[in-house]
């Protein structure tokens, strides 16, 4: 069950890309079912039930706008599957 | 190494962990963002969705490196109890910048058959927060 949270943090990364931070990546995965685990400069986000939806966000650094733009993607391949 | 913004081209890197050496395909792109910074996309062919980026071509292989070693170590252990890590490089990670040979649109078909042939040695690039995987590997 996605909650409402994360489903308005979606929407507002459809409307832009820019501006996001590794925190609203976290709440936006988790609140969609991902797994999170960290490691060296990265955080891996996987679905249990999809192990092949994954991504890496870096946490180096201020976090360029593809970060979005993948995520977005992302959930929507979830979508589609129906997770 | 420049790359034409808008397109992108794939390249090489080889990550050591665990005591295995793996060669990977990279798709590396340069983006442009809003605020008008530039910046090196890489993904890696074979992972989906592994993913890092950098101010330079070696930054984001470096990068990507390290992304791709955690997309390995996590599935790993996912689906093993095996849980000592080698001594030796193969606790390490390095990454060779690959002698790039292509370039190509990101519309072009099947960019792994693109990967390019032997990487040089003296493109080996160990990992600034990572000690002795070059002096280990040689």
């Amino acid at each position: 069950m996605v909650g409402s949270a994360a489903k308005k943090l979606l929407d507002q990364m459809r409307a832009t890309s820019a501006g996001w931070s590794e925190q609203d990546f976290s709440r936006l995965f988790l609140g969609y079912g991902f797994d999170k685990k960290g490691g060296g400069g990265h955080t891996k986000y996987s679905h249990p039930r999809y192990p092949a939806l994954l991504i890496t966000v870096p946490r180096h650094r201020k976090l360029k706008n593809w970060v979005a733009r993948e995520a977005v993607k992302l959930i929507e391949k979830l979508e589609a599957l129906g997770g | 190494m420049k790359s034409k913004e808008g397109k992108s081209k794939v390249v090489g890197v080889i990550v050591g962990t665990k005591g295995r050496v793996q060669h990977f395909g990279v798709e590396l792109s340069l983006e442009t963002d809003d605020d008008g910074s530039s910046y090196y996309l890489a993904r890696s062919i074979e992972i989906p969705g592994c993913m890092s980026d950098g101010s330079s071509i070696e930054e984001a292989l470096m990068n990507l490196g390290d992304a791709i070693q955690l997309c390995l170590t996590t599935s790993e252990s996912a689906t093993s109890k095996r849980a000592p890590i080698d001594k030796g490089y193969g606790s390490d990670l390095f990454v060779k910048g690959a002698s790039l040979q292509l370039f190509q649109t990101k519309s072009s078909s099947s960019p792994a058959s693109a990967v390019s042939g032997p990487i040089a040695e003296s493109n080996l690039y160990p990992l600034p927060t990572r000690r002795g995987a070059l002096a280990n590997a040689k």
